[in-house]
């Protein structure tokens, strides 16, 4: 029986080794590409939680203020509360080194503290060193990692750190064998990073390890009420939950993608088991006479499809760990996205995973050879064992389904409404399902209602193929499927991505509003500047209007990484890119905040609401002003005014300063004497000009993974057309033996063949374009305002995709064609003979 | 109108093997000529050679002034396109085209397409029975039926030379006689050449002369000459 | 494990706080500190004196003795307190500057077990937590913690609390009299050269009362324990290699502190002692009034070291003070106390009794004995 199956059907796949393999090669894409995407963020974030675990060692809660920390009462307060059994305060510093563009993640530990709650992090001097160098002021331990990103080499003696505007120069004194190969970060003292980063006083985070028999939740409860405002106590795992609701859109998007390659290779498939099935009808006429059951026909049908889906999936799982493995090493964790940074993740195997993977391959074979293995099976034997039954089954596929397709548009209108669930467009990505199939099951009517239109062409090769895709409507889905499904998935990306950089380019150039920009690092890092600096800048030659901004981290959101706080002028400066209030602080008598899409969406407030947001351990109550739009913090960022934070924070630090010049005065000039100011390394300098570059840079390196997979779906699209046409040309050999007996030339086959081809293509492009149209709406309005909280202006690329199309169709001729040689030899000539 | 002279040809294989030796033939305008013979002898490769399908390897074959040697392919694919009607044993009737266009396809290859083809089809469509089933599709009609068609296309064009490669053999020996009766006399009536390969000695000697081909030549069949 | 590894990898940083040389620190930030020294003719002043001294490099606080549990079960305890000013160049105006070091380390001598539970902690000096008061008793880290209480019209008392994993103690040690100074009225020399010395004193015949918790088991004891307290800048000569030394309490209500320092060839190069009588009277150990020899050793199946577990002493007569021998036997052998995996210190601390040496053989006295420098010589 199973014999019988692998001779009588799964060798058959040998027999058709173009179209075997092309299938195989789509699913093994789609397997590969979801596998790698998969793989790439699970190490990524594995190696992130590692590096949490590590840093969290056996801690049962974590304690946790912003990056400026909170006070270190709360420490010696929670240590000896009954609770706690050990508790080990740490001060995280992203120290910003001077002259380089990488930062590095510094814990202040106390080295007694550590053995019990984070081992991990225990330093260990070098042999020789001193014996007390844990506490010494002035010495620093590094991780593998760290000693190989940020030292020029590995017996480098000093390091030099940035704490403001100023630099100090660190001793290494040894490592931190404990952290792990992957964790970038160092460790010193804490007494010596709270002087060294003007932390005195303050603490980023304790860990905290119950005393026994504490339940955590009472424990997480009891100690929370007794904290200040703006202070978390959670279990360590929370940031590693945090970054991964904060990545999962990310990767839920790619996986879709991923998704969508899978399905188009399951409709190539599809195609090429339809075609094959077509072909063989006599065949299995044939053998449904001498007694074969239904059941194992379609059975063995089945098992045609499965093994190209096992054996794409086999390719696929191999592919995959390959891609992973190169974009680990090409574009780093997060594909670009800057997710992870200071980690350096590790391809990981999961049998599970891998199962689950070459289980999505064999669900994809099966599922193409699905419906013509049901139409193979119930055909009557008579019927199929007589000549010229094979069109018949070509033309039952071309039955009008525009019901169904009305019913998927609604469907997907329907999909559209419901919000995120968990953070998820669940609906969106519904209905760009339904949106793709609507499209596919349109296929016939739109190609009639094509073929209707353009009636009017005169010459003998367009009249025969027009005529032929006319009657005959099913080809175009049996052809053209992957090519609308692919269209559609590369058209809506493209409309997506160009509406996104055209606003964010808006966006930048509306946030960049001064002619200098200055900043000793970014948010989160150890540079500052402060007063004395500020006055220095303005004091410089050409400088005009000076004004400062400061950001800090702020515990906003529960469960989400923290938001960051812009502390500016707001109404006195250069606005916000506002999408909904205003920019003047509004009658009430709280002060104003200025809030990101982001916040506003997650916290569900509006221009004129109030909300609280805590300063040093204190609730302020504020008055929602407006709404704006951020790209840069997906986290969510809120802008107060700068006078009112720095007096309920008393932080008069600066981050970065945006700068006026006096008319006339050149940027480049003024540029290198702030540079002379402060030293080229401990400040940077930019034009709006490279920011902007750099920033489009970025979000177009963020992009290459979705052109990559947009590129990998055109071309199984196209393997449709090519396996199609292979096809038909074998199954029309007689027809084509024919016009070249009346008078064809070889050439002009290869023409008609193309123009069949150009034509199948063009009716799928078209419908294509337009369900990526309305795709591209889905995950403009609901996919990316529910995954990622911002809004942008749509903005189709109608020269770039008329260009595509145009290509995509010419392409299609082309492969048609190649594809259709054997059509144009000259042997084929005589298959007029031959008794079809 | 058709003049073969000396036509050799071997075909390819282990060993070689030779076809024709020196084969002649004429054909007149208005004179239908069939070819009898064994099985493999040729007779197809022979009708493939005058449509200048196949090449031969020395000698010379004539369709009114024009000799075939020596003209390349798209040469020959306009020479078929003016000058030759054909009819297979498998009709060859495309299923996505209605009657009408099936026989306009020759018009339309000479580029005349539009309300004349049409016109012209039709009235070929009339004169082979089937006028006023002018638009329906080839699925809806019996083998002979489909042969009627081919012949109304092979004859549109009004062709120098009609070839007819076992025309009767899908069909039944009715249907047989009475298409072949439609397709010689349509040849006659249009003053074409009309050559015909077939097997059916039955079918054979409905022609105006009868020709064997046997040992590399042909030959006139005695047992059904006058 | 667990919890306790803590302990071991802190004590790391306590020996070699304690042991180690200023001279042998180098590098940038690690500065040689300066130190008072040691001077004789410093007259001690309390209760000021029994607080903590923080210019001085070292300084410890050291309880040890024996316990008796309801059932009549006998173990032997040791606490100590070490405070350390570690050799750093700190001047931070941070809270957690290391400037002071707080180490401590507790054990329990229990025959039934036949080895030591013991347990170690480390901390930088930060109060509340971690603290070593001035003006009196008061050592405290998290929750372990040597106090001075004198509630008024009581005569004050000594708190010793420990919670270690395995066991825990909470006891009041209450002395009998007036400390014991040792040496030159306090001032106790270690080597030939004078700046080898520390300031030292000791309170000996403490009546030992509280509850005794080992692994699930609470027992009330009492017993009789002493305490040392002793500061110095650099105690320990460059030839020595280590030193024995006890502390007992005589059962007719007298006192003896001795001491030896042994070079690597195990011969003594300094001694001293002190011998208070039942009457109060004092007489100080001269070096060359002392005379140990051993009379048994044990070697220990883990360090491979070799420890003369049973010793007799011999003092020599002073005027009118007889000559007296005493021999030295211990609970148990094993009462090592391996830091080897975290800083290579290995030595013996237990429980001992003292006997009468020759013919009557009769138990005079209880206390404590410790030996260093015999797995290694004891760096310094």
């Amino acid at each position: 029986m199973t014999r019988s199956i692998l001779r009588l059907f799964v060798a058959s796949l040998a027999r058709r080794r173009l179209a075997s393999a092309l299938s195989l090669l789509a699913i093994a894409l789609g397997v590969a590409l979801g596998l790698a995407v998969q793989l790439i963020h699970d190490a990524a974030l594995d190696e992130f939680g590692r590096g949490m675990r590590t840093l969290a060692g056996e801690a049962d809660l974590q304690v946790r203020g912003g990056r400026a920390g909170f006070d270190e009462g709360v420490y010696l307060a929670l240590a000896r509360r009954p609770e706690v059994a050990e508790a080990s305060p740490v001060v995280e510093i992203e120290a910003r080194l001077p002259g380089r563009a990488t930062t590095l993640r510094l814990y202040g530990i106390d080295v007694f503290r550590l053995a019990t709650v984070q081992p991990a992090l225990m330093p260990r001097a070098t042999a020789n060193d001193a014996r007390f160098a844990a506490l010494a002021p002035d010495a620093v331990f590094l991780s593998t990692a760290a000693q190989q990103t940020v030292l020029d080499s590995p017996l480098q003696p000093v390091l030099t750190v940035q704490s403001g505007v100023h630099e100090t120069a660190l001793r290494v004194a040894g490592m931190v064998p404990g952290a792990g190969v992957g964790q970038s970060l160092a460790v010193m003292d804490i007494a010596a990073a709270q002087e060294t980063f003007g932390m005195l006083g303050r603490l980023s985070r304790i860990d905290i390890q119950l005393a026994p028999g504490v339940d955590r939740a009472q424990a997480r409860a009891s100690l929370g009420a007794f904290l200040p405002a703006g202070i978390t106590i959670a279990p360590p795992d929370a940031p590693v939950s945090e970054t991964t609701a904060l990545t999962r859109a990310y990767r839920v998007n790619l996986s879709m993608l991923a998704a969508i390659a899978l399905l188009t290779g399951g409709f190539l498939v599809f195609s090429t088991q339809w075609l094959a099935v077509v072909r063989r009808r006599r065949e299995f006429a044939l053998l449904r006479a001498l007694g074969m059951a239904r059941r194992t026909l379609m059975r063995g049908l089945l098992a045609e499809g499965g093994v190209t889906g096992l054996a794409g999936g086999i390719a696929g799982v191999a592919l995959g760990h390959l891609l992973a493995l190169m974009a680990f090493v090409l574009i780093g964790g997060d594909l670009g996205a800057g997710y992870f940074a200071s980690t350096r993740p590790t391809l990981q195997f999961s049998p599970w995973l891998i199962a689950g993977y070459l289980a999505l391959g064999v669900i994809a074979g099966l599922a193409g050879a699905w419906l013509p293995a049901r139409e193979a099976a119930s055909m009557a034997p008579a019927s199929g064992l007589r000549a010229g039954a094979a069109d018949t089954a070509v033309h039952a596929l071309g039955r009008s389904r525009l019901r169904r397709a009305v019913a998927c548009i609604a469907l997907a209108a329907v999909a559209c409404l419901p919000p995120p669930i968990a953070g998820i467009p669940v609906g969106g990505y519904v209905a760009v399902a339904f949106a793709l199939a609507a499209a596919v099951l349109a296929l016939p009517s739109a190609t009639a209602l094509a073929m209707h239109v353009a009636s009017g062409g005169r010459g003998v090769i367009w009249r025969l193929a027009h005529a032929r895709l006319a009657a005959a409507p099913g080809q175009s889905i049996v052809a053209g499927a992957g090519v609308v499904a692919s269209v559609a998935l590369a058209s809506a990306m493209a409309i997506m991505v160009s509406s996104f950089r055209v606003s964010v380019d808006d966006w930048l150039v509306s946030v960049l509003p001064a002619d200098l920009y200055l900043r000793a690092s970014s948010a989160g890092a150890s540079g500052f500047l402060d007063a004395d600096a500020l006055a220095r800048i303005r004091a410089n030659a050409g400088v005009d209007f000076v004004e400062p901004v400061r950001a800090v981290d702020l515990r906003l959101i529960e469960g989400r990484p923290p938001v960051t706080l812009l502390a500016r002028s707001v109404s006195r400066g250069w606005g916000l890119p506002l999408v909904s209030g205003s920019l003047h602080e509004n009658a009430s008598a709280l002060p104003g905040v200025w809030i990101s899409e982001a916040v506003a969406d997650l916290l569900h407030l509006a221009p004129g609401d109030a909300m609280t947001i805590p300063f040093d351990g204190q609730a302020v109550q504020f008055s929602v002003g407006g709404v704006w739009r951020d790209y840069a913090r997906q986290n969510g960022a809120v802008v107060v005014d700068l006078d009112t934070y720095r007096r309920l924070s008393g932080d008069d630090r600066i981050n970065d300063v945006a700068i006026r010049l006096v008319r006339g005065a050149s940027a480049d000039t003024v540029a290198a004497a702030l540079r002379d100011l402060f030293g080229a390394q401990t400040v940077e300098i930019a034009l709006p000009g490279e920011i902007r570059a750099v920033s489009l840079k970025i979000f177009d390196r963020t992009f290459v993974v979705t052109y990559l997979m947009e590129a990998v779906a055109i071309v199984i699209g196209l393997f449709g057309i090519a396996t199609t046409f292979a096809a038909l040309t074998m199954a029309r050999r007689g027809e084509f033996g024919m016009l070249r007996h009346i008078g064809l030339g070889r050439r002009d086959i290869g023409m008609l063949i193309a123009v069949e081809g150009a034509l199948c293509a063009a009716v799928g492009v078209g419908v294509g374009l337009i369900a990526g149209g309305s795709i591209a709406w889905v995950l403009i309005e609901v996919v990316n305002r529910q995954s990622f909280h911002w809004s942008m202006d749509i903005h189709v690329p109608f020269s770039g995709l008329l260009l595509f199309s145009l290509g995509l169709v010419g392409l299609a001729a082309l492969v048609a064609r190649l594809a259709g040689y054997r059509a144009m030899r000259q042997r084929a000539v005589l298959a007029v003979r031959e008794d079809w | 109108m058709l003049r073969i002279e000396q036509l050799d040809k071997t075909i390819a294989g282990h060993p070689p093997r030779a076809l024709f030796r020196a084969l002649d033939l004429q054909v007149a305008a208005g004179e239908c000529v069939a070819i009898i013979g064994e099985s493999g002898v040729g007779k197809s490769t022979l009708l493939n050679c005058m449509a200048g399908l196949e090449t031969m390897d020395s000698g010379s074959i004539r369709v009114g002034d024009t000799e075939l040697a020596g003209l390349d392919d798209d040469a020959l694919s306009h020479l078929r396109r003016d000058h030759f009607g054909f009819v297979f044993q498998a009709f060859h009737v495309l299923p996505h085209l209605s009657l009408r266009h099936n026989v306009a396809v020759p018009l339309w290859l000479q580029g005349r397409g539009g309300a004349e083809a049409d016109r012209l089809a039709a009235r070929m469509l009339e004169r082979v029975g089937l006028g006023p089933r002018a638009d329906d599709w080839p699925q809806h009609l019996s083998g002979g039926e489909l042969q009627r068609v081919a012949i109304a296309r092979a004859l549109v064009h009004r062709p120098s030379v009609v070839l007819a490669d076992e025309p009767t053999g899908n069909l039944d020996p009715a249907r047989a006689a009475d298409v072949l009766d439609l397709l010689l006399s349509s040849v006659r009536e249009a003053g074409a050449a009309g050559v015909l390969v077939t097997h059916s000695r039955a079918a054979a000697q409905r022609a105006d002369r009868v020709l064997e081909l046997k040992d590399m030549r042909l030959s006139p069949a005695m047992a059904y000459s006058a | 494990m667990g919890r306790d590894t803590r302990g071991i990898l802190a004590a790391a940083l306590l020996w070699l706080a304690l042991w180690q040389t200023p001279a042998a620190f180098g590098g940038a930030g690690v500065g040689v500190m300066s130190y008072p020294p040691v001077i004789a003719g410093r007259a001690l002043s309390f209760p000021r004196d029994h607080g903590a001294h923080p210019g001085y490099r070292t300084e410890w606080w050291y309880v040890t003795g024996w316990l008796r549990d309801e059932a009549g079960r006998e173990r032997g305890f040791q606490l100590t307190f070490f405070r350390v000013r570690p050799p750093l160049d700190v001047t931070g105006s941070s809270r957690f500057s290391p400037q002071q070091l707080i180490l401590a380390h507790a054990a329990l001598a229990d025959p039934a077990n036949g080895r030591l539970f013991h347990a170690e902690r480390a901390e930088r000096v930060l109060p509340p937590l971690v603290a070593a008061d001035a003006g009196n008793t008061d050592v405290k880290l998290h929750d372990w913690r040597l106090a001075w209480s004198a509630p008024a019209g009581a005569p004050g008392h000594y708190r010793a609390h420990v919670q270690a994993g395995t066991f825990a103690f909470d006891l009041e040690l209450t002395p009998d009299g007036e400390p014991l100074l040792n040496g030159d009225a306090g001032f106790s020399r270690k080597a030939s050269a004078p700046e080898h010395a520390s300031y030292y004193y000791s309170r000996p015949q403490l009546k030992a009362e509280g509850q005794l918790r080992l692994q699930d088991a609470q027992h009330v004891v009492s017993g009789k324990a002493w305490l040392d307290h002793e500061w110095s800048s650099e105690i320990m000569p460059p030839d020595a290699s280590g030193w024995d030394w006890i502390g007992i309490n005589l059962d007719d209500g007298g006192a003896l502190m001795a001491f030896r320092m042994r070079n690597l060839d195990g011969a003594q190069i300094w001694a001293g002692g002190t011998l208070r009588m039942p009457d109060g009277r004092v007489r100080i150990l001269a070096p060359d009034a002392l005379h140990f020899s051993v009379r048994r050793s044990w070697r220990s199946p883990r360090s491979g070291a070799t420890y003369p577990v049973e010793m007799e002493l011999e003092i020599a007569a002073e005027g009118a003070q007889p000559a007296r021998r005493v021999r030295i036997a211990p609970m148990m052998d094993d009462q090592e106390l391996d830091s080897r995996r975290s800083t290579g210190a290995i030595y013996w601390e237990g429980a001992v009794r003292v006997f009468e040496a020759g013919a009557s053989a009769r138990e005079i006295g209880r206390g404590y004995l410790e030996m260093t420098g015999y797995a290694d010589p004891l760096k310094m």
